[in-house]
């Protein structure tokens, strides 16, 4: 059969619905479209299909297996949690092995020095609720984590759309075409409907009222460069249903979705013979670049240092300080020696506080990320330097000690 | 301040690809994020079989990996892509037509009897009784979301001859479900 292009009216509907129709054809179209029930009901059947092919989440889904595979091979690391149960799935052992014990060795650590003092200091002791909190961290992280699975699990678009760990691309919030004073092409994000006012085409049909709905066309846009580089597309081309699932699935992937620069961060010391209570800081860091991030910290530590007495201000004594503090600093990610999910930093900063001219603060430590849901916990050692003078004269005094905390990086 | 990765262009992360392991990894990751879709949706509805269209999908990320070179010109990506996993099913079905496996077999089957969605089932299937050029041509259209100049300069035929294979693949289709889109229609 020879390739040759006769303008039928059914080839330019095809046209039409691929975006792809000159705009010498188009009125000619529409007219034709208002009155030709046959044009009409291949309109129907061909949007049918096109509806039919955008629920096909299984082609657009790439099974686990097949993504761990690739990345195995290429030496990557999976970008996502992988769904257990299937045994081509299964991370190495030593692997998961090494991630649990450092992440019990981490909770342990921070509830047994630190948990209960530090939740002391917000809460007034109240230790279950600190526990119920950390077992909420882990809840939430291990929806995150199946958060694929059981997308995959769901075959039904609509269900997907309703999982809640799906995340809704915003959509057109109005989209109208109007080609043709006889023929009008109207969908919005509140009605998803077709209306054709002459020929009421779809607009009634409730199996059809979807075919049209603006939702999909920028979701399109996202998963094809190809066709948001293409914006001269027509309106049906517009309402090309590419796949709600697929969207979602791509979206629980969270290496896959862009994290923001901004860590919140609370980290504690035990407690020492100095402290009154819990040593603690707590600050927001702002990342610059992969290796390079500023943080602005406020905390309260206690120093030993030499100060006058109450009673005599000629006499000098040894007085444990309680001081709270604010300072800034730079951290360097060591990325180079990052081992599996334990990332090493290092950070220095500045600060001053209510007592004393002003402080310098160090820190070696680990961020260890066990889940995928931005939650890291940390372990290292810090120290600080603060310089203060009494009677005209400079003192430094110094404390260091493990910290252990908790991160969050939205 | 380094960009966040979802700023750089499909060009950029292909360069990105040449440089160190760790910026490659986030660049491959980010490109399979945005294409790996189209990708599978090609291979999955072109082969029909799962296993196969899972190798092919794997093989076309590794030689598209391969391929990253700083001094190759790159201009759409995401045709480069959908190019190598076209160009490998085609010659995997030059060369070998299997017959469909049992678990295949299997899986289509519960596919069919648990989906709610009876349309997309014929769908899939009509699809597998369209000819190689037909199916080809549809699934780049419908499941990619190609242009019909993309697909024509992906398979090396005139604009012309891709207008009409289009609409004549839909027509078949069309043709193959006539009597379940009738029959919906009357209930409508």
């Amino acid at each position: 059969m020879k390739d040759y292009i006769n303008n039928t009216n059914s080839e330019l509907l095809t046209q039409l619905l691929d975006g792809e129709l000159n705009a010498m054809h188009e009125e000619s179209l529409y007219a034709e479209l208002g009155s030709s029930k046959e044009l009409q009901e291949e309109l129907r059947q061909q949007l049918l299909i096109r509806d039919a092919i955008g629920k096909d989440t299984e082609a657009f889904t790439p099974p686990a297996a097949a993504v761990t595979g690739l990345f195995d091979k290429l030496g990557y690391a999976t970008p996502y949690a992988v769904p257990t149960g299937n045994s081509a799935l299964k991370t190495p052992f030593w692997h998961t092995m090494f991630k649990r014990a450092s992440v019990s060795i981490a909770v342990l650590a921070l509830l047994t020095f630190g948990g209960y003092n530090l939740i002391g200091v917000f809460n007034n002791g109240d230790a279950d609720s600190a526990i119920a909190d950390s077992n909420s961290i882990v809840s939430e992280s291990k929806q995150s984590n199946d958060a694929y699975q059981q997308v995959n699990e769901i075959k039904n678009a609509d269900d997907i759309a309703a999982t809640k760990n799906a995340k809704q691309i915003p959509t057109v919030s109005s989209y109208v075409v109007e080609k043709a004073t006889k023929t009008k092409f109207v969908a919005t994000e509140k009605t998803e409907n077709v209306i054709s006012p002459k020929t009421e085409l779809l607009a009634t049909n409730n199996s059809s009222r979807d075919l049209l709905a603006t939702n999909f066309a920028d979701n399109r846009a996202l998963v094809n460069p190809v066709y948001a580089s293409n914006p001269n597309s027509s309106a049906f081309n517009m309402n090309f249903t590419m796949n709600p699932g697929l969207n979602n699935v791509e979206f629980t992937k969270s290496e896959f979705t862009k994290a923001s620069n901004f860590t919140a961060y609370i980290k504690a010391m035990p407690m020492s013979s100095l402290d009154n209570s819990m040593p603690f800081a707590g600050g927001v860091r702002f990342e610059t670049s992969e290796y390079f991030s500023f943080a602005i910290e406020v905390g309260q530590q206690s120093y030993s240092a030499t100060v006058t007495s109450d009673n005599d201000d000629n006499i000098l004594i040894n007085k444990d300080m309680s001081v709270i503090f604010g300072a800034i600093s730079i951290r360097y990610d060591l990325n180079q020696f990052e081992i599996l999910n334990v990332h090493p930093y290092i950070q220095a900063g500045v600060g001053a506080g209510n007592f004393g001219k002003y402080m310098a603060r160090y820190n070696i430590g680990a961020e260890i990320k066990p889940f995928d849901n931005g939650v890291s916990l940390m372990m290292g050692f810090e120290g600080s330097n603060l310089f203060y003078s009494t009677q005209n004269k400079s003192y430094d005094t110094r404390n260091s000690g493990l910290i252990f905390g908790i991160s969050y990086k939205f | 301040m380094l960009k966040s990765l979802d700023e750089y262009s499909d060009t950029e992360l292909f360069y990105m690809l040449c440089d160190d392991k760790k910026t490659a990894e986030k660049a491959f990751s980010e490109i399979f994020a945005r294409h790996s879709s189209k990708v599978y949706a090609f291979c999955r509805r072109f082969l029909g079989n799962k296993e196969e269209a899972q190798d092919l999908f794997q093989e076309t990320f590794i030689k598209f990996h391969q391929s990253a070179s700083k001094d190759r010109a790159m201009t759409n990506l995401s045709a480069f892509l959908v190019t190598i996993a076209r160009n490998l099913c085609v010659n995997y079905k030059r060369k070998d037509k299997p017959a469909i496996s049992f678990e295949d077999y299997m899986a289509h089957s519960d596919d069919m009897t648990g989906d709610k969605n009876e349309l997309l089932e014929l769908v899939k299937s009509s699809l597998e009784l369209l000819p190689d050029e037909y199916r080809e041509i549809f699934i780049l259209r419908e499941y990619d979301g190609m242009s019909y100049n993309e697909i024509a300069k992906m398979i090396n035929q005139p604009l012309n001859t891709v207008k009409v294979r289009i609409h004549r693949a839909k027509q078949k289709m069309r043709e193959i479900l006539q009597p379940y889109l009738a029959e919906m229609s009357k209930y409508e």
